[in-house]
């Protein structure tokens, strides 16, 4: 049975990294709405693999430091 | 409470609006007339809201999570909408209804404004309740 992926992300801290930079900020700097990078944090949207990398690439990192995969239940 | 969400709220509300209108005052009761008349009303209040939201609040364009939201609301709809129509074809085949009771505006008009209240519910529920691909 394939297992579930779960699907975590450090968006908040990296904000908080870059001298508390606003949502509003980032959703200007990535082009997307505000509301779209409060979901992201809040767990409740993942983002296509381009607005991952475009979020990675406006902390100036790679996409695996701001999003990680946790597997739930039986792999393989 | 974002700019698109505003929106698909204003859509949602002018719907009940115009419905409750329709079928708590006229009782349903529609000619073809009170039914154009009705959406062009919904139309231009649609409008109005919209240009009201613009002048209030910060403009966003859609990005791909509203898009996602709409796709998913419209599928939603979509489905309810053929299941309708299967059940609008059974009732005709069955003779169980005649084709004056299944044309009428009331009804037509029922359909649109529940399939339409249906997908602008279903957007602001994903939402507030977040949405997967």
């Amino acid at each position: 049975m394939k297992a579930k992926m779960k699907i975590e992300n450090r968006v908040r801290r990296l904000r908080f990294d870059h001298g508390e930079m606003t949502q509003q900020a980032l959703a200007e700097k990535v082009g997307a709405t505000r509301q779209t990078v409060l979901a992201i944090e809040a767990g409740k949207y993942a983002p296509s693999l381009e607005l991952a990398f475009r979020i990675a690439d406006a902390f100036g990192v790679g996409v695996e430091a701001v999003f990680q995969r946790e597997y739930v239940g039986d792999a393989g | 409470m974002g700019y698109q969400e505003k929106l698909i709220c204003g859509q949602f509300l002018t719907l009940l609006l115009v419905c409750s209108y329709l079928f708590g005052v006229l009782r349903g009761g529609v000619s073809l007339w009170t039914m154009l008349g009705s959406i062009i009303l919904m139309i231009v209040l649609q409008i109005v809201y919209a240009i009201v939201v613009a002048m209030f609040s910060k403009k966003e364009d859609r990005d791909e999570r509203d898009r996602l939201i709409e796709y998913k609301a419209y599928k939603v709809s979509y489905l309810t909408l053929m299941v309708l129509g299967g059940l609008w074809v059974w009732g005709l085949m069955s003779h169980m209804f005649t084709v004056g009771q299944l044309t009428s505006p009331g009804l037509i008009l029922a359909v649109w404004f529940g399939v339409e209240a249906l997908r602008t519910g279903t957007q602001l529920v994903l939402h507030r309740t977040g949405v997967t691909a």
